[in-house]
């Protein structure tokens, strides 16, 4: 790259950061392996940022390389802790308000979905992205998108009420 | 609402500001990755020239692929003395989960295999079958590439709550290269166990299909290319599609099997059945062709005659589609109401079962319409085939879980509309356009005024998901006339019909 286009990726780069490391966040569970992860993902933009300035929507390339160094990562079995405690518990910490609590179980429940299932949630239901987007960006198809997102629903309800049942006991 | 919920708790739990990236360390570890790609590529033909070699030291000579023997040697322990194999596995068979082929007007199938009875099948499999259950170096890539996948296709079960041993069911030379079944426990909620098939696949390794996940509901979580998981057998097409493998999960049953259907004077599916042999708790048997494996289904038949039948779990490939069916030429998320549908694994049987057995093998369009009546039931609509046969276009009705079928047309694919119908048990008409066209008006046969359709819902977006996009692909109206006169804009041009008896 020359300094005309590294100065072009840094801009960009400091622009998307913290809307892609929240990404990540969703789909990996973990702050620091979220950052590890989408600094690694630009890195990759790097060496292919002359065709991505060139295409219409890098924030999906970027997006898509996000969620394959999920993979990767998962892949590769780091050391992921099963509930992110440090992050649920600082947030009761801080916020005793009704709802927490649900939150954290919707959380938790979201860690436990299967990776793509929990790629297509976060891309749904916190990106608000279309069922056609996510499957562009998955390499899938829009069926598989449809069914990877009730099955994901489905899980979630019953995560939900077998937790919810245990803590009634 | 689980959704709302759902986006809330996500909303939420990202409130903190990240720390920001520094974009020094990213540019330098891009040029470290720019100069670590060039070693890769050099290295990379020398990986490729090794595997090569070991498919050529695996498979006989020849050029054709040639059939290897399947049956298991004696095997041999540390000592060197040799042991006799008992019986490779016992399953206890219970009266209540057997599944007798159904037909028309016949019981539907007992509900999937609950976890337990997933478990302990598994639990009492045995050794190793196949005919490399004793290569140690193949084992140990199996289980390599289990816990380390490098196949080609994607893993989407990344769980951490896997736990136990990692059980070689199968590892076994076929025509098409060296494959294996691997199974793992997990303690996750709903989540019982993990069954992957590896096959080699294009001279490129070892690769490993799924893993598909077996839970309560007889489910996995989404390989396209797997049907519901049948307990009483693991089967699955080798690389290139020409065997099948099937692994009785008691070997002292028989297995017999169908590779494909024809339909009788009455429209109704029959079958032809083979009986395979069973050689070491593995029956091999060659497919008439790949695409075959989509349309056959495995029997396995216990010492009491108990039979349980099931299309084959992992094939090779894509299904084949009917030339009359059509790819995504609209999705219609509501058509009628707010919301969609859930589908679920026996949303379309009661369709199946009009032409055959509930475990006739079927595929489904890329494309449907859903919505929800005022009544609160669903509504979807799209084409449903038997394998091999030609794509119906379908409308179901689903109250409580069950569905019901509305209307059932071969579809005609010139057709424009492709499906208008007064269908009096929802009190109006569903139309779908078709490829290339939309619906823009609608009237009395001989009325003066067009009226306008109520937009679609195609889809959903926004931060919440809340935002509907809307489509005139389809429509629902609320009219009971038994014939309307429908404005359509085909291609671009615009063509009035009239719709109804």
């Amino acid at each position: 790259m020359d300094r005309a286009s590294e100065e072009r990726f840094a801009q960009w780069m400091i622009s998307r950061g913290p809307t892609m490391q929240r990404f990540a966040f969703l789909l990996c569970g973990d702050w620091q392996i979220a950052e590890d992860l989408v600094q690694e993902a630009f890195a990759r933009c790097a060496l292919r940022w002359a065709q991505m300035e060139q295409i219409d929507n890098p924030d999906g390339y970027v997006r898509t390389v996000v969620i394959n160094q999920c993979r990767s990562h998962w892949r590769l079995r780091k050391a992921r802790p099963d509930h992110p405690v440090e992050a649920i518990e600082d947030r009761q910490a801080e916020d005793a308000t009704a709802g927490q609590a649900e939150r954290a179980e919707m959380l938790a429940a979201l860690r436990r979905l299967p990776a793509r299932q929990r790629a297509v949630v976060v891309c749904r239901y916190y990106e608000g992205l279309s069922e056609a987007e996510i499957a562009a960006l998955l390499g899938c198809s829009l069926g598989t998108v449809k069914s990877q997102c009730h099955k994901a629903l489905r899980s979630l309800r019953g995560m939900i009420e077998l937790e919810r049942q245990h803590a009634d006991r | 609402m689980l959704t709302d919920e759902l986006s809330e708790a996500m909303r939420d739990a990202v409130q903190r500001t990240p720390a920001a990236i520094e974009v020094g360390p990213v540019l330098n570890r891009a040029r470290r990755l720019r100069r670590h790609r060039r070693v890769r590529l050099s290295g990379g033909t020398a990986v490729l020239a090794v595997v090569a070699i070991l498919g050529i030291w695996v498979i006989h000579p020849g050029t054709a692929p040639t059939r290897p023997s399947v049956a298991t040697p004696p095997p041999t322990g540390s000592a060197g003395a040799t042991y006799q194999v008992g019986a490779l596995s016992r399953y206890p068979v219970s009266r209540t989960d057997a599944v007798v082929p159904a037909f028309r007007n016949q019981t539907v199938p007992a509900a999937p295999p609950s976890g337990a009875a997933v478990l302990a099948a598994f639990a009492q499999w045995g050794a190793t079958r196949g005919s490399l259950a004793h290569d140690s170096r193949f084992l140990t890539q199996v289980r390599r590439q289990w816990t380390h996948p490098t196949g080609p296709y994607s893993i989407e079960m990344q769980d951490p709550k896997m736990v136990g041993p990692i059980r070689v069911l199968y590892a076994g030379q076929t025509v098409d290269g060296p494959a294996a079944v691997v199974a793992q426990r997990s303690t996750d909620l709903l989540v019982h166990l993990y069954v992957g098939v590896m096959t080699t696949a294009g001279g490129r390794g070892l690769g490993l299909w799924g893993p598909n996940s077996v839970e309560d509901n007889g489910g996995d979580t989404g390989s396209p290319n797997s049907g519901r998981f049948d307990l009483h057998q693991v089967s699955f097409t080798t690389a290139a599609g020409h065997d099948l493998i099937v692994l009785p999960t008691n070997p002292a049953d028989t297995v017999t099997v169908s590779f494909d259907h024809s339909v009788d004077a009455a429209g109704q599916a029959v079958r032809s059945w083979r009986a395979v042999s069973v050689v070491g708790g593995v029956a091999t048997v060659a497919l008439p062709a790949p695409s075959k494996s989509w349309d056959t289904l495995v029997r396995t038949v216990t010492p009491t005659d108990l039979s349980y039948e099931s299309p084959v779990w992992i094939n090779a490939g894509h299904s084949p589609v009917p030339s009359n069916a059509f790819g995504l030429w609209t999705q219609v998320g509501a058509v009628v109401g707010k919301y969609a549908v859930g589908i679920r694994d026996n949303t379309y049987t009661p369709w199946v079962r009009l032409y055959g057995a509930a475990d006739e093998p079927y595929g489904v369009s890329e494309w449907s319409i859903e919505g929800t009546l005022p009544d609160h039931t669903g509504l979807l609509m799209r084409q449903i085939w038997l394998d091999g046969d030609p794509a119906h276009t379908v409308v179901l009705q689903i109250r409580k879980q069950k569905s019901s079928v509305l209307a059932d047309v071969v579809t005609k694919p010139t057709a424009r509309p492709l499906f208008a119908q007064h269908l009096p048990s929802i009190g109006g008409w569903l139309i779908a356009a078709g490829p290339n066209s939309t619906i823009t008006g609608y009237r009395d046969v001989g009325a003066r005024r067009w009226l306008t359709p109520p937009p679609a819902i195609s889809d959903w977006s926004g931060p919440n998901g809340n935002t509907p996009q809307h489509t005139r692909a389809a429509a629902y109206l609320s009219a009971n006339q038994t014939r309307l006169q429908l404005r359509l804009v085909i291609n671009g041009k615009t063509k009035d019909v009239i719709v109804g008896s």
